[in-house]
């Protein structure tokens, strides 16, 4: 058995943050990551054999994201970074099976550091499996790292600050965009909203975005969404209208159509708490943090001993409390390492803590901005596809209901719902909210859909092509 | 139109009269090269995915679905949803947005679950 002192799984912002802070103490730290190079999806960088020619004309992220690899560059002599590897599952604890290059091996972490970041809420409306429609994130990777337009006239509809983030790329990208559907009516103005967001460090460039919008012509929508996806081969059309303030209920009287040929679609993330969970940390569910997430103490700790959960796959709060929680995890994994004192780890601790602590204070607003309401639900009919991959109609989990399925793991034993190639990521959030919803049950009661190994694609060959050594070449 | 413009397209070679490439905006591509995309050839640049070439080109659908038989596309982008699968090198199920292009690489839209092309 391969053994390291430290593992971080997920080379984001939080994984970056905690490797850095354990190598500076002189622990060694080896980071697995499915890109080719760290990042995650905020900082993820271009392509190896792009080159970047002017760097002024790049985003600030690109900046924000260079420092930080910087920094972690400065220990490198200690850190091990394995990219394009996958995390098929955790046992154990802290034993791993990783997937790399068409080989599979086995790692043993003494400490874990698991940052798997979040990926985004789906929510089912008629029309969403069309090509042309693609979630915010998506739309983003091919405008900004691979620099190719997704289409030529968008619509971008969802919630957050994210939609702000992308329209103004696809503007900037040539995509003609139509509007901006924002389901959230806030109480205050844009202008005042922008203000609140780059405060709290989520988006530092908010009022740069807006302004880019406002200079464009493009028309911010606010307690607006998508209704229905129109095409036969691919998406021609958009119908969309106003949603009540209260519940985000589509008030279908308002409906109008526009012809576009590119939807983006941006609900909000979830935390990706599958390793978590196949690692045996205890899991609690808050509507706030995206949805399960590992319960934690105030440092980081899982309930398992020597496993660690930091960043937005902890808990959806943005790069800077996921830049926090990394550093506070990596500090104590090298005091829990005994590589430094208890003395020297509480005394570098304490200024994340605090910082930690300041920007909970502000992330209030943000929640109640854009917290999932539960009127969208009702966007999907009977026959629209709600599980993608196994193609299960909104009629077969009411049917599921009608025999008495009371949680998610009963839709899905009758249903196949999320028992396709993506294991429910894309469909189950959003199926909670509609059974919470339809049954009248919590979160809790429902369950989960349990992420089963292997949490990514292999094949039977890769499983027999096993005992590889990572790290060997790198 | 925004702030930056239309990339060039060289006639007689892999053409696609809408490359949906940008240019400009502080960033070179690396080398262009071919890949066969059911049997058409679709101009790559190296560090593209083989989504990212498929994008430029304009191709929208990859496959249809097993039971309903619709056409599926690009969705999450970053391999979490497995919408965007083809069968490459006569392998099916493959992301096409997580496998980089590289030189002659055989792409083939994908029906239903795909048939393997190759002994696994």
């Amino acid at each position: 058995m391969n053994t390291r002192p430290l593992i971080v799984v997920g080379g984001g912002p939080a994984g970056i943050a905690a490797a850095t802070e354990a190598a500076t103490f002189g622990l060694n730290v080896t980071i697995l990551d499915e890109a080719p190079t760290l990042g995650g999806q905020i900082y993820r960088q271009f392509p190896g054999p792009f080159r970047v020619t002017d760097k002024a004309a790049l985003e600030k992220e690109f900046e924000r994201g260079a420092s930080l690899r910087a920094e972690l560059s400065g220990v490198s002599s200690r850190v091990e970074v394995l990219g394009e590897t996958s995390v098929l599952g955790i046992w154990n604890g802290r034993e791993l099976r990783w997937s790399r290059n068409g080989v599979t091996g086995t790692l043993e972490a003494s400490q874990m550091i698991i940052s798997t970041g979040a990926r985004e809420r789906s929510i089912p409306f008629p029309g969403w499996t069309l090509p042309g429609v693609m979630t915010a994130g998506g739309a983003q990777i091919f405008v900004k790292t691979y620099r190719v337009r997704p289409g030529n006239k968008a619509l971008v509809a969802g919630t957050g600050p994210l939609l702000l983030v992308v329209s103004n790329q696809l503007r900037k990208a040539g995509v003609e965009v139509t509007a901006v559907l924002e389901a959230a009516k806030p109480r205050f103005s844009l202008d005042r909203l922008t203000k609140v967001w780059g405060e709290w460090g989520l988006l530092n460039d908010a009022w740069t975005y807006w302004r880019g919008l406002r200079s464009a012509g493009i028309p911010y929508l606010f307690g607006h969404t998508v209704f229905e996806a129109h095409g036969t081969d691919r998406l021609q059309a958009v119908t969309f209208g106003k949603v009540d303030l209260e519940h985000w209920r589509p008030d279908r009287t308002t409906a109008k159509r526009v012809d576009v040929d590119l939807l983006v679609v941006g609900f909000g993330l979830v935390p990706n708490a599958e390793l978590t969970s196949l690692a045996g940390c205890r899991h609690e569910y808050v509507n706030e943090l995206g949805g399960w997430v590992p319960t934690r103490d105030e440092h980081m700790r899982t309930s398992v001993p020597g496993v660690f959960a930091v960043g937005d796959g902890a808990g959806v709060a943005g790069a800077l409390v996921a830049l926090e929680e990394g550093r506070i995890a990596g500090i104590t994994a090298a005091e829990q390492a005994a590589v430094i004192s208890v003395k020297q780890a509480n005394r570098r601790r304490a200024v994340h803590l605090r910082r930690l602590a300041s920007l909970q204070r502000v992330r209030g607003v943000l929640d109640e901005v854009s917290r999932i309401r539960v009127g969208l639900s009702e966007l999907a009919r009977p026959d629209t596809i709600v599980c993608r991959c196994e193609e299960v109609r909104l009629s077969t989990v009411q049917a599921a209901i009608e025999q008495g399925a009371r949680t998610l793991q009963a839709v899905k034993l009758f249903s196949r719902l999320g028992m396709g190639a993506c294991q429910g990521r894309t469909c189950e959030p959003a199926m909670r909210a509609h059974l919470c919803h339809a049954l009248g049950r919590t979160a809790e009661e429902l369950e989960r859909i349990y992420p089963q190994p292997p949490v990514k694609q292999v094949t039977l060959g890769e499983l027999v092509r096993s005992g590889g050594q990572l790290g060997v070449q790198s | 139109m925004g702030d930056e413009n239309h990339s060039g397209d060289t006639p007689g070679s892999p053409s696609h009269s809408l490359d949906q490439r940008l240019t400009g905006g502080g960033v070179e591509r690396g080398s262009r090269f071919e890949i066969v995309v059911d049997g058409r050839a679709v101009w790559a640049y190296d560090g593209e995915t083989v989504a990212a070439a498929l994008v430029a080109s304009g191709l929208r659908t990859v496959r249809t679905t097993a039971v309903t038989a619709e056409p599926r596309g690009f969705f999450c982008g970053m391999g979490a949803c497995f919408e965007c699968v083809m069968i490459v090198e006569g392998i099916p199920n493959i992301r096409t947005c997580q496998i980089r292009a590289r030189p002659g690489l055989r792409v083939e839209s994908q029906v239903g679950y795909g048939r393997w092309k190759v002994t696994p």
